[in-house]
Order: structure tokens, then C-alpha cells, then sequence
């Protein structure tokens, strides 16, 4: 009975031990929690000076790389192609729009710290950068939720990112990659993505003027999400998916896929003349509130035209679906952007560039705030008016 | 019969006192004291010494029996103290676990069947428990080393008063989760002892009445 006694005060201890550290662990405003077999994996990380990334040990020590390549006379370089294995790709606008620089950062522990990227130079007017990726062998850890702790304020991140951050005279990108993602924050002329399965996305979060003007993926399984933001797509992939959120400025796509769909959501009226070429692939328009939708499974070549057709889009799968959702400007809060003039893009890249280069930060959609509303703010005085999305800055 | 008999009642005594030397001398005296006075009472009763030999079948099977029974009986006894009625205080751990011990391989060697209906599931149970205190153990012994080693790197890694904090409570509740779940097990060792106990006396009841 002693003995039981005993038990019994040290197990409701140790109960009140746990709660006192649960709620002591939530102190730790700041940090990310993690859970119990990964904050082991963490210290172990710590003490062994293994990479550790929230998945797995990478066996590699991190490595953060920084380089600036000035484009001058002696490097006359206006495309550039990149090569990665798993790393992803993040394309960004100069900070200093002014320095002809092209910057690189390689954060990731994918690569062999003592060679972790080759420039080659030798290609005329093409710089080429290959990643040197090396097999990890990775001790998985497993993410257990059943006890969550935190034990210091260490963030879990994925570090395995390439930015790059292109001059203005750099508009030809080709990227090259087995399972890296793309992530375009910057305006080109032409990017040729390749991947096995890596997806590739363009986001106007930090750049509300990211564009390209020719944009060509070929993928077997990666996706594309956009919201528009290119003048022509040719898209050609086995089981990838094309998602648009506007079809802005959009003039042509040319997309074919084996089982792939192409889903655009875009604002009332619809203007496109739509040709779509299938096998077994379902055509679905669901219009706004109030107006029926048309759904039909279709077996052959099918044209539809819609407005005056300003939006050419050809898409060829087997079994793909195209889905068009069309909402009234009413029911969206996805607006258009209001680019405005050279003169004032030109001057909203300086001011994010000012602020970011300033406050040593990203550019971050409260960085692209403040930049509306000093632009704005100065074009009312010139009783000009300008009006951005408030989307950009959700 | 298989064995050879004995022809009188002094050359079966004989012949049990020689397998009955592994037991004490106190405890050998007493048994062939009560053997004695079982073939006297028979001779009294009108019984012939080959009859009584013929009841009592082989004296080396007799002994075991009787050496299993005796060691039943000393380990009943050093788990409840002497008994219901008695005030001797339980025999320490090490003692019990002997007696077990012994009692326990008395009995295997009764009868071949033994082997299936005891042996195997007195292993299974030795396996549970010995995966209990080692996870029990582990238990204890990782409360304290996260204690000691979280507090360390911690203060290595500069992290808050409140990671501090956190951990230590976490270590000492890892401890005291240990504490508790060690001290239920001794309990239920005890439990499944006297148990494994319970089961040999009835073990030994069955070849009995079998024979």
C-alpha cells in the first residue's frame, strides 16, 4: 500500500510537472513550437552541428552564400541560365535598381559547402549557375503532434533557396531544375522553366508588377500558379496543372497536357476565344451569382468564343479539364492592378528598393504599403489618381 | 512398475533419504519422520510394507514431490511472512525471488508437461516485466539526464529563463512519471510472484491428485 501511495504522489506530480512546462513553453511568444521527437532531433542538432530542417538531417553543414556579379562591359550577360537539383528558385527584382548587379544567396544545406555553386562565364552573353547538390542522406524524423514543446526560439525553416536578384538588363531567365520550385517576383521578357516536378508560381505579394512576357514550362507533374501576370504561355506537361487567378493582360496560351488541368478564374465579362482540343476532358464555365453555368464532357475539338475574344487560349489534353469560374468585379476583391505608367512603376521599385535596402527586410507586402501610399499620397498632390488592389497587401 | 522396488519398509526410506539429500537436514528429518511414522500407522492399520511401498510408488519420484512441495511451501512462506496467522515480517527480495526460484524448478522437474504449462508462460511473463523496468528505468534515468543536459545546452544555445524553465519541469516530470511507474511495477511483480506462486501450488496439486 506504501508503495502504491508513493506511485500514485509521484504520477500526479509528474502530471503537474507537464502543465507547469506546457504553460511555461508558452511563454516563448516569439518561437515556432515543435514537437517532442524533433525538439531531440533539434539539441542533437545543436550539439552535433548536423543541419537539421525540421525534416530531416542533412548530414551537410548549412551553408549561406552571397555573391554580387556586377553586369559591365567585361560580364555583358542578359540571360541567364540556372540549374538545380531539389533547390528551389526564387527570381527578384534588384534592390539597387540603379548598380547593374546581379546578386545570388544560396541558403541550403542540400550543398557541398566547399563548392556549393559553379559560375560558368564562358557562354558569351549567358551567365549559367549549376547548384552542387549532393546526396544528403537523410535521417528522417518523424513529426509527432502528441506532445508539443518549445524549448527555444530557434525558427523552423526550409533552407534550401536560391535567390537571385536580376538587374533590369537581365529579362531572359531558363531554369532547369528535377523537383525545385520557381517562385517569380520580377518582370521578364522570357523564362523557360523545365522541371520533373517542381511547380513554378508568380506572386505580386512583394513585386505587384511581377510579369513575364513570354513564359514556357515544360513539366512532367509541376503545376503553374499564377494570377496571370504574362502575355504568353506555352505550357506542355504529363500531369501538371495550370491555376490563374486573373487572366489580366493575358493574350495567349498554348497549353497541352496528358491528364493535367487548366483552371482560370477570372472577372466578368469573360473575354476569350477558347479552343479546346480533348479526348475525355471536361469543359466547365460556372459564371457569376445569378447566371446558369455550362458543364459538359467533351470528345473532340471545341471552340468557344466569348467577348470579343482577346484571351486566345488553345489547350490539348487527354483527359484534362479546363475550368473557367467567372465572377463579377463585385464578388471579387481580386481587382485588377492598375499598373500605371513606366515612370511610376519605375519609381515604386525605388521606393521598395529604398525601404528594404533601409530597413535591412524583404520586400514584404507592408514594405509595398508603405510604397502605395507615398506614391499615392504624392500623385494625389499632383491630383493624379492611383488606385492598387487592396488584395496586394492582404 | 518401472522402477525398482524397494522390498521393505528400511530400504525404501534408504533409498529416499539418498534423493532427498539436496534438502536441508532439518527439513529431510522432518519429512522422513512423517514417512516413518505413515508406514507405521499403515502396519498398525493392517497394511503389509509392500503395500505402503506400492502406494507410495518410486522414492525418487516421491522425493521430487516432496522437495517440490517443500519448496512451494518455504516460497508461500517467505512471501507472506509465515503465513495468515503469522507476525513474521515477508523474507527481503532477494530471498523471495530465491525461494521462487527454486520452487519454480522443483516443479518443472515433477512432470514433462511442465515444460509447455509452466515454463512457457513463466518466460513470458519474465520478458513483460523485464521490458517494464527497463522501460521504467529508461523512463527515470531520461528525466534526470534532460534535466541536466537540456539546462546545459540551453545555456550553451542562450535561450530564455522561460526554455530553461520549461525544460526543467519537463525533466522533473519525466522523473517523477518515472518514480511512479517503478514503484506500480514492484507492486505488480509482487502481485504476478505471488501469482506465479498461486500457480505452482495448484501445479503441484494437480500431479498429486493425478497420482
Amino acid at each position: 500500500m506504501r508503495l502504491i501511495k508513493i506511485s500514485s504522489i509521484a504520477a500526479i506530480l509528474g502530471f503537474l510537472f507537464l502543465t507547469l512546462s506546457y504553460f511555461s513553453s508558452k511563454r516563448l511568444d516569439q518561437a515556432v513550437r515543435y514537437s517532442f521527437p524533433e525538439s531531440i532531433a533539434r539539441h542533437y542538432s545543436a550539439v552535433s552541428g548536423r543541419v537539421f530542417n525540421g525534416e530531416h538531417f542533412s548530414g551537410l553543414k548549412g551553408t549561406h552564400l552571397r555573391k554580387i556579379i556586377p553586369i559591365d562591359s567585361a560580364n555583358p550577360f542578359d540571360r541567364i541560365e540556372i540549374e538545380t537539383t531539389a533547390i528551389d528558385i526564387e527570381l527578384a527584382p534588384s534592390l539597387s535598381p540603379t548598380n547593374n548587379e546581379l546578386e545570388i544567396e544560396l541558403i541550403s544545406d542540400r550543398v557541398d559547402s566547399t563548392d556549393p555553386i559553379s559560375i560558368d562565364t564562358s557562354s558569351g552573353k549567358t551567365l549559367r549557375l549549376l547548384t552542387q547538390e549532393a546526396n544528403t542522406d537523410q535521417v528522417q524524423v518523424r513529426r509527432k503532434r502528441w506532445l508539443t514543446f518549445n524549448f527555444d526560439d530557434e525558427n523552423i525553416s526550409e533552407q534550401n533557396l536560391l535567390r537571385i536578384r536580376l538587374p533590369n538588363s537581365m529579362r531572359n531567365v531558363q531554369i532547369r531544375t528535377v523537383s525545385g520550385d520557381a517562385r517569380l517576383a520580377t518582370v521578364l521578357e522570357n523564362l523557360h522553366y523545365q522541371s520533373k516536378s517542381g511547380d513554378i508560381k508568380i506572386v505580386t505579394d512583394e513585386n505587384p508588377l511581377s510579369r513575364v512576357e513570354h513564359l514556357n514550362i515544360e513539366t512532367i507533374s509541376g503545376d503553374l500558379k499564377s494570377p496571370g501576370r504574362f502575355d504568353r504561355l506555352r505550357f506542355n506537361s504529363v500531369s501538371g496543372d495550370i491555376k490563374l487567378s486573373t487572366l489580366d493582360r493575358v493574350l495567349d496560351i498554348d497549353a497541352q497536357s496528358v491528364s493535367g488541368n487548366l483552371k482560370i478564374q477570372t472577372i466578368d465579362p469573360l473575354d476569350a476565344d477558347i479552343n479546346f482540343i480533348t479526348t475525355s476532358g471536361q469543359f466547365k464555365i460556372s459564371p457569376s451569382t445569378g447566371k446558369s453555368g455550362y458543364s459538359r464532357r467533351l470528345n473532340q475539338n471545341s471552340k468557344f468564343k466569348f467577348g470579343t475574344g482577346s484571351t486566345k487560349i488553345k489547350f490539348q489534353s487527354t483527359s484534362g479539364d479546363l475550368k473557367i469560374t467567372v465572377k463579377s468585379e463585385a464578388d471579387s476583391n481580386t481587382a485588377p492592378v492598375d499598373e500605371g505608367d513606366e515612370a511610376r512603376a519605375d519609381s515604386y521599385m525605388q521606393c521598395v528598393a529604398r525601404i528594404a535596402a533601409r530597413e535591412g527586410t524583404r520586400m514584404t507586402s507592408a514594405v509595398a504599403k508603405k510604397c502605395v501610399q507615398i506614391i499615392a499620397d504624392t500623385n494625389k498632390s499632383n491630383n493624379s489618381a492611383i488606385s492598387f488592389s487592396i488584395f496586394l497587401f492582404g | 512398475m518401472s522402477w525398482t522396488s524397494p522390498t521393505s519398509r528400511v530400504e525404501y526410506i534408504a533409498e529416499l533419504t539418498k534423493h532427498l539429500a539436496r534438502l536441508p537436514e532439518i527439513e529431510r528429518s522432518d519429512i522422513l519422520r512423517d514417512q516413518e511414522e505413515f508406514f507405521r500407522e499403515a502396519v498398525l492399520s493392517g497394511r503389509t510394507e509392500a503395500d505402503v511401498i506400492g502406494s507410495l510408488g518410486d522414492p525418487k519420484q516421491l522425493a521430487k514431490t516432496l522437495i517440490a512441495e517443500s519448496r512451494v511451501a518455504a516460497s508461500e512462506s517467505a512471501f507472506s511472512g509465515g503465513g495468515a496467522d503469522s507476525h513474521l515480517a515477508p523474507a527481503s527480495v532477494s530471498a523471495q525471488v530465491n525461494s521462487m526460484l527454486r520452487a519454480f524448478f522443483a516443479i518443472l522437474t515433477l512432470a514433462p508437461f511442465n515444460l509447455i504449462f509452466v515454463l512457457g508462460p513463466f518466460l513470458g511473463l519474465l520478458a513483460c516485466l523485464f521490458g517494464a523496468w527497463l522501460t521504467g528505468s529508461i523512463l527515470l534515468l531520461a528525466g534526470v539526464a534532460a534535466i541536466v543536459l537540456l539546462a546545459s545546452e540551453l545555456t550553451g544555445i542562450g535561450a530564455s529563463i522561460w526554455a530553461h524553465i520549461a525544460s526543467i519541469l519537463l525533466g522533473l516530470s519525466v522523473t517523477f512519471f518515472g518514480v511512479a511507474f517503478l514503484g506500480m511495477l514492484t507492486v505488480v511483480t509482487s502481485w504476478i510472484a505471488q501469482g506465479t506462486i498461486r500457480y505452482l501450488r495448484w501445479n503441484l496439486d494437480l500431479i498429486a491428485a493425478r497420482k
